[in-house]
C-alpha cells in the first residue's frame, strides 16, 4: 500500500525537483553553492552508475575513475586540440567511455569477484598513468587549459547554465535508475547478483546482462567526467587517481547500495564531507578510510537503510502490534492454476552419461516422462539424482546422450535456452531473491510479455500509475492458484519455510512451463505443509502440467507419483508405478543393503 | 560414554531434529539409520557442536559438552568422521594421518609412532601409499584413510557418517568389519548409515530416524526382523 | 642492447620480480584459506619500508630493524583480520555491500595506513640506505659484467624468504592445518584444528610476507607513502597468473613479470612498465583461471 502511495506521488517529486533545479541558482546564497550543486550533480551520475553495477548486479569496480577520465579527455581533447563544437565533443567522450566499458566488460564476462576487482583496479591505474605521461595529448599533470565551458554564448551566466545542464542530466539519469529499479530489469539484475545459476534457469542470458550493465556504468562515469571537464575548463591528470574511484565507492556505500535513492543521499554526504574536511586535509584519507570501514561494518545498508529503519519504527508505533505479523492460515486450499499458454509436454532422457574426473556419476540413463503426469526420481544418497536433474536443466552438460523436451532436442542448449523452451525448475536450497517481495520473485519467472517496458508502460510509470498491471495480474493469478496471494507484498525472509517453498513453486509456475523440475519440493516441511504441496501439484498435473520431481519423503512420493524412476550408482534400477517399485527387490536392496553381508567377525581386516 | 538427551536442532526455519535421545556405552556400536534427509547427518553435527542445539543436552564422559568448540571435543576423543571422507587432496596420505593426531592435548611422539604403525597394520595399503597425495587414492582407500586418521586421534567415541557411501560392496564390508573390531578395544561407535542391513549386522543397537524423529529403535536383531524397517525407507 | 646490458636488466628484473612474487604469496595464502585478500597488501609493504628505513636511520643494526618491522606488521595483520575482515562474517552475501565488502574494508584500512605514514614521515619520497653493503652502488664483476651487489643479495634474500615460506607451508603442522582449513573448515575443526586461530595466523603470515618485501624493496626504489597501490596491483596480477592457487606458478609468474617489466621499460621508457599489466589483463580474458592455475567449476 505504502509502495503504491509513494509511486503515485512520484510525479510530484519530479516536479519539485525540476522547480528546485530551476530556482537553485537564484536561491543559492552565493556562487559557491551553485558550484557545489554542479559538483553534486555530476558526481551523483557516476555514483548512480556504480550503484547499478555493484548494488544491483553485484560486480565490483575499483576503476570508475578510469571511465570518468576517458569521458573527460574524450570531450576535452576533441574540443580543444581539434576544435570540435561541444555538442559533438561531449557525445564523443561518452562514446569512448562506453567503448572502454564494453572492452572491460569482456573481462567482466570471463571473470568475477576478486579477479574483476583486480582488473578494474589495474584499468583505473593504467588510465591514470597514461594521462600523466601522454603529455602531448592530455597535458599530463600540468593539465589541458581552455576547455570550452557551457556558457551558450553568455559567459556571465556560465555557472547557472553549467548547473542546469548537470542537474538536467542528473534528473534524466535518476529517472533511468528509478525505472531500472522498478522494472523487470532491476529484478533480473538482483537475481544475477544473488545466484547466476538460478538466473539462467529463469531464462536470463547472464553474460549479456553482466556486460551490458558494465558498459552502462562506464557510460555514466564517462558522462560525469565529460560534465566535470566542461565545468572546470581545465583537466589535469591529478583529478583521476584511485582516490576518485574510492570516493565514488564511498558515496555509493554510505548512501546505501542497491537502493535507487542511495546515490543521491550518498553523494550529498560525500560532497558535504569533502567540504568539511577541507580544513583537515592532513587526515583526509584517515577520515575516508574510517567512514568506509564504519559504514560497511556497522550500517551496511547505508543512509537509506537507516532512514528505512527509522520510518519502520515510526510506522510500527502507529499500527496495532499484531498487524506486522500477518495471519498465517493453517490450511490452504489451492485452486486450479490460471490457464497458461503452454500445455504439458513430454520429457525424454535417452542414454545420458556423465563422469567427473573419471568417476562415473551417470551411466546410460534413459527414462521418459509422459505429458501431464507426475514422475518421481528417487534413489539413495550418491545415486546421481542431483547430477541428473542438473543435466536435464542444463546447468551441467552431459558427456553423452540426449534430452528431449517435447519436440526439441535440448542436450546442447544452455540452461537459459532450455528455460525459454518451457523447462522450469525449483531448487532444493531455495533460491528466492531476498531483496524482492514475493510477487516480484514470482514476476521474475514470467516470460517477457508483449509491451513489457514499452513506451506505454514507461509513460504510465512516469505518471505514477501502475505500469506492470499485466505482469502483476499474471503473478497474482499464479499466487492465487497456490492460495498464497495474500503474501504478495511480503519478503521471503518473513515467511515460514512452507510458504517459501510455495513461492518457489509459484515462480516456476509463472514461467508457464511445459515441464517442471522440482528438486525436493517438500524437504524440511511438516506433514501438513507437505500435504498442501501435494494438493497443489495434483492440481497442476490435472490442469495439464508435466512434473518431474526428486524427493526423499517416500510417503509423499508414493502417494503422489504416477510413475517412479529409481537410480542407484548412476544406473536406472527400476522404472514403474509406485506399488511395483515399493516391492522391487533391487530397490529394497539399494536402500537397505543387500542381504549378503556375513555376520560380524572379529580380527583385523586388510585392504582389498 | 556418550549420552544424548532429548536434543532438538534447527537449520534456518527448518526443525531438522526433534527430541532425540540415546546413549552408547564403551565398546558398544549403535547404528543410526534412515532415508536421505531423515536427519542423520544433522544428528552427528549437533553432537559435535557444529550445529547448535535448540533443546536438550549431550554428555560425554559424564560431562555436559554444550558450548565446547568442535576442535576441543575432537582433541578430547569425541571424534567425528564427516560425510564424504574429507581427505585433504593436496596433502600426502601420511600428512593426512598426522593431521588430527598432532593436535591431541597430550601428544607424545612415541605414542604417535605406535599408532601410525597400528594403522599401517590395519590397512597396509596406506603404508604403501603414504607419500602420494590423498586426492589420488581410490574411494575405498580414502575411506580407510579417513577411519585411520580418526583412530590416530585415539577416540573414546567414534562417529562415522556413511562410511560406505559410494563404495563397492566388498570394500564397504571390509570397512564395517574394521569398525566392529574397534569396539573390542572399548571404543564407543556411532555409525550413521543409509544402507541399513549391513550396518545392523555389525551393530549392537539401532535407531531409525525419520523426519528428524526416532521412528524405530531396538537391538540390531530386533530391527533386522522388523517389517517397519523397510516401510520407514520406502513408505 | 648489448649482452651485458641484457644480463644486467635480467638481474634488475629478477630482483623486482622476486619482490612481486613475495608480496603475491601473501595474497595467495589469504585467498587459499579465506577466499579473501588484503587490497592493501602493497600498503603493508609500504609501511614496512618506512619502518625499516626509520629503524636503520635511527642506527639500529639490521637484525633489530627487521625485528621491529616484523613485530609491527604482525600486529597489523592481526588487526586487519580482527577488525576489518572477520566482522563481515556476520552479514550474508545477500546483504548490502555483499560478498565483496572485504575488498572495500581492506582498501579502507589501506587509506588509513597511507595517511598515518604521511603523518609520521611526511609526504615526500625517501631513499632507503642499502641493507647489505655500505654503499648503494657497490659493484661486483663476474666475467666482464658488473652487477650491483645489493641487487644480487636482495634476490638471494627474497628467495630465502620464499623458501622459508614454502618450508612452513609444505613441511610443518601449520602448513597442513592451512591446507585442511582451506579444503573444508568444518572437517578441519573435527580433526582438532582451531580454525579461527589458523585463519588469524594466515593473515599474520600474509602481513609478514609484505614486511619482508617492504624491507627488501627499500634499496631498489624510492619510498613514498603512496607507492603501495602499484605493488598491490602488480602482486594481484602476479597472483592471478598462478590462478591464486599455484604457489610455484606465482613464483615463476612473479619473476617473469619483473623481468618483462625491466625489458619493456628499456624498450619503451614511456609506457614500458604498463605492458606486463596489459598482458595480464588480456590473459584474464583468454584464460580466466590463470596461466598456471587449475580450472575450477563454478556451479553450486
Amino acid at each position: 500500500m505504502s509502495v503504491q502511495n509513494s509511486r503515485r506521488l512520484a510525479p510530484v517529486g519530479w516536479l519539485l525537483a525540476i522547480i528546485l533545479v530551476a530556482a537553485w541558482p537564484s536561491l543559492a546564497p552565493n556562487p559557491f553553492f551553485v558550484h557545489l550543486g554542479q559538483t553534486f550533480a555530476y558526481t551523483a551520475i557516476a555514483v548512480i552508475g556504480l550503484n547499478i553495477l555493484l548494488g544491483l548486479s553485484g560486480q565490483m569496480s575499483l576503476g570508475q575513475a578510469g571511465f570518468y577520465a576517458i569521458g573527460a579527455y574524450g570531450s576535452a581533447i576533441t574540443a580543444t586540440s581539434f576544435g570540435w563544437p561541444i555538442w559533438l565533443s561531449m557525445p564523443f567522450g561518452l562514446l569512448v567511455a562506453g567503448l572502454m566499458g564494453v572492452l572491460l566488460g569482456l573481462v567482466a564476462l570471463r571473470t568475477r569477484g576478486l579477479y574483476l576487482a583486480m582488473a578494474t583496479l589495474a584499468f583505473g591505474f593504467i588510465v591514470e598513468i597514461w594521462a600523466q605521461r601522454a603529455v602531448d595529448l592530455t597535458g599530463g599533470t600540468m593539465g589541458l587549459f581552455g576547455v570550452p565551458q557551457l556558457d551558450f554564448g553568455d559567459f556571465r551566466n556560465v555557472a547557472t547554465y553549467t548547473f542546469w545542464v548537470c542537474a538536467a542530466a542528473l534528473i534524466l539519469v535518476q529517472l533511468g535508475s528509478d525505472w531500472v529499479f522498478s522494472s523487470s530489469s532491476g529484478r533480473r539484475l538482483r537475481a544475477i547478483k544473488e545466484s547466476e545459476s538460478f538466473a539462467q534457469t529463469v531464462g536470463l542470458n547472464v553474460p549479456l546482462w553482466r556486460t551490458a550493465v558494465f558498459a552502462a556504468s562506464a557510460v555514466l562515469a564517462g558522462l560525469a567526467g565529460v560534465l566535470f571537464a566542461h565545468q572546470s575548463g581545465f583537466v589535469s591528470s591529478d583529478a583521476f587517481s584511485i582516490r576518485l574511484s574510492i570516493a565514488l565507492l564511498i558515496a555509493a556505500v554510505i548512501g546505501g547500495l542497491g537502493d535507487t535513492r542511495g546515490p543521491l543521499l550518498g553523494t550529498a554526504i560525500l560532497v558535504a564531507i569533502a567540504e568539511v574536511i577541507a580544513g583537515f586535509h592532513t587526515i583526509g584519507l584517515i577520515i575516508y578510510g574510517g567512514i568506509l570501514l564504519a559504514v560497511l561494518l556497522l550500517v551496511p545498508e547505508g543512509a537509506v537503510g537507516m532512514l528505512r529503519a527509522a520510518v519502520k519504527l515510526v510506522r510500527r508505533a502507529d499500527l496495532p502490534a499484531t498487524a506486522s505479523e500477518a495471519p498465517v492460515p493453517q490450511a490452504l486450499t489451492p485452486r486450479p492454476p490460471p490457464p497458461g499458454t503452454r500445455r504439458g509436454g513430454s520429457l525424454e532422457v535417452v542414454g545420458l552419461s556423465k563422469a567427473y574426473a573419471g568417476v562415473v556419476a551417470l551411466r546410460d540413463v534413459s527414462f521418459s516422462v509422459a505429458p501431464a503426469t507426475i514422475h518421481a526420481l528417487i534413489g539413495p544418497n550418491g545415486a546421481g539424482k542431483s547430477t541428473l536433474i542438473n543435466c536435464v536443466a542444463g546447468l551441467y552438460r552431459a558427456d553423452s546422450g540426449s534430452v528431449r523436451l517435447g519436440d526439441h532436442e535440448v542436450a546442447s542448449l544452455s540452461a537459459h535456452q532450455r528455460a525459454r523452451l518451457g523447462l522450469a525448475r525449483s531448487f532444493q536450497n531455495l533460491q528466492l531473491i531476498s531483496g524482492l517481495t514475493v510477487i516480484e520473485n514470482v514476476m521474475l519467472g514470467l516470460p517477457r510479455l508483449a509491451g513489457e517496458g514499452g513506451v506505454r508502460a514507461v509513460m504510465r510509470w512516469l505518471a505514477g500509475l501502475p505500469h506492470e498491471e499485466a505482469e502483476r495480474a499474471r503473478a497474482i493469478a499464479v499466487l492465487d492458484a497456490l492460495a498464497i496471494a495474500h503474501l504478495a507484498d511480503r519478503t521471503p525472509g518473513e515467511l515460514p519455510y512452507g510458504h517459501r517453498k510455495l513461492v518457489e513453486l509459484a515462480r516456476a509456475l509463472a514461467q508457464d512451463p511445459s515441464v517442471m523440475l522440482l528438486d525436493e519440493p517438500v524437504a524440511g516441511l511438516n506433514p501438513l505443509e507437505a500435504q498442501q504441496i501435494a494438493i497443489a501439484l495434483r492440481r497442476l498435473r490435472d490442469s495439464g502440467k508435466t512434473i518431474l520431481l526428486v524427493e526423499h519423503n517416500m510417503e509423499f512420493v508414493m502417494d503422489l507419483s504416477d510413475r517412479i524412476t529409481v537410480l542407484d550408482h548412476g544406473v536406472v534400477i527400476a522404472d514403474d508405478t509406485p506399488s511395483v517399485v515399493q516391492a522391487d527387490k533391487r530397490v529394497i536392496a539399494a536402500y537397505l543393503g543387500a542381504d549378503d553381508i556375513e555376520a560380524p567377525e572379529s580380527g583385523k581386516v586388510t585392504g582389498p | 560414554m556418550i549420552a544424548v538427551e532429548a536434543i532438538s536442532a534447527r537449520i534456518g526455519a527448518v526443525e531438522v531434529l526433534s527430541d532425540i535421545s540415546f546413549s552408547v556405552a564403551p565398546g558398544a556400536l549403535l547404528a543410526v539409520l534412515g532415508a536421505n534427509g531423515a536427519g542423520k547427518t544433522s544428528l552427528l553435527r549437533s553432537v559435535s557442536n557444529l550445529l547448535p542445539l535448540s533443546g536438550g543436552r549431550v554428555t560425554y564422559d559424564r560431562q555436559d559438552i554444550s558450548g565446547i568448540a568442535p576442535h576441543l571435543l575432537a582433541r578430547k576423543g569425541l571424534v567425528h568422521v564427516p560425510q564424504g571422507r574429507q581427505i585433504v587432496p593436496t596433502l600426502s596420505v601420511l600428512d593426512n594421518l598426522l593431521l588430527g593426531a598432532s593436535h591431541l592435548s597430550q601428544n607424545d611422539p612415541d605414542m604417535m609412532r605406535k599408532n601410525l604403525e597400528d594403522e599401517f597394520t590395519r590397512f597396509p595399503v596406506l603404508r604403501e601409499r603414504q607419500r602420494i597425495p590423498g586426492g589420488s587414492l581410490s574411494g575405498g582407500e580414502q575411506q580407510m584413510l579417513a577411519v585411520s586418521r580418526a583412530l590416530m586421534m585415539r577416540p573414546k567415541v567414534l562417529m562415522l557418517d556413511e562410511p560406505s557411501l559410494g563404495l563397492a560392496p566388498q570394500v564397504a564390508r571390509a570397512i564395517l568389519r574394521a569398525l566392529r573390531s574397534l569396539t573390542e578395544q572399548g571404543v564407543a561407535v556411532i555409525l550413521v548409515e543409509q544402507i541399513a542391513i549391513g550396518a545392523l549386522k555389525i551393530a549392537d543397537n539401532g535407531l531409525v530416524l525419520r523426519n528428524g524423529q526416532v521412528a524405530l529403535r531396538g537391538s540390531a536383531t530386533e530391527l533386522l526382523a522388523d517389517r517397519g524397517l523397510v516401510e520407514s525407507y520406502l513408505g | 642492447m648489448t649482452l651485458t646490458n641484457f644480463i644486467q636488466l635480467l638481474v634488475t628484473g629478477m630482483a623486482m620480480g622476486a619482490i612481486y612474487a613475495l608480496t603475491a604469496k601473501g595474497l595467495f595464502i589469504a585467498h587459499l584459506t579465506t577466499n579473501r585478500v588484503n587490497f592493501g597488501q602493497g600498503d603493508f609493504l609500504m609501511a614496512a619500508s618506512f619502518i625499516s628505513l626509520a629503524a636503520i636511520g635511527a642506527g639500529l643494526p639490521l637484525p633489530l630493524a627487521v625485528l621491529a618491522v616484523v613485530t609491527v606488521l604482525s600486529l597489523m595483520g592481526w588487526g586487519l583480520e580482527r577488525f576489518a575482515v572477520r566482522p563481515l562474517d556476520r552479514f550474508g552475501a545477500g546483504r548490502a555491500g555483499g560478498a565483496l565488502a572485504w575488498i572495500l574494508t581492506t582498501a579502507g584500512m589501506a587509506l588509513i595506513l597511507q595517511n598515518t605514514v604521511e603523518l609520521l614521515w611526511g609526504k615526500s619520497s625517501q631513499y632507503s640506505p642499502p641493507l647489505f653493503s655500505d654503499r648503494r652502488d657497490n659493484v661486483i664483476t663476474v666475467g666482464q659484467i658488473g652487477f650491483f651487489l645489493e641487487e644480487l643479495l636482495i634476490i638471494l634474500a627474497a628467495f630465502a624468504a620464499v623458501g622459508a615460506f614454502w618450508w612452513a607451508l609444505f613441511r610443518t603442522r601449520w602448513g597442513r592445518d592451512v591446507y585442511t582449513v582451506a579444503f573444508n573448515p568444518d572437517a578441519a575443526s573435527l580433526l582438532g584444528i582451531d580454525v579461527r586461530r589458523t585463519v588469524t595466523s594466515v593473515w599474520i603470515i600474509a602481513a609478514l610476507l609484505a614486511a619482508v618485501s617492504g624491507i627488501l624493496v627499500g634499496p631498489l626504489v624510492t619510498v613514498h607513502p603512496h607507492m603501495g597501490l602499484i605493488f598491490t596491483i602488480k602482486a594481484l596480477a602476479v597472483a592471478s597468473l598462478g590462478g591464486f592457487a599455484n604457489p610455484i606458478g606465482i613464483l615463476v609468474g612473479g619473476i617473469l613479470f619483473g623481468v618483462a617489466e625491466a625489458l619493456a621499460n628499456y624498450w619503451d621508457s614511456k609506457y614500458g612498465d604498463l605492458y606486463p599489466l596489459l598482458f595480464v589483463m588480456a590473459m584474464l580474458v583468454l584464460k580466466p583461471s590463470g596461466i598456471f592455475g587449475e580450472s575450477k567449476a563454478d556451479i553450486r
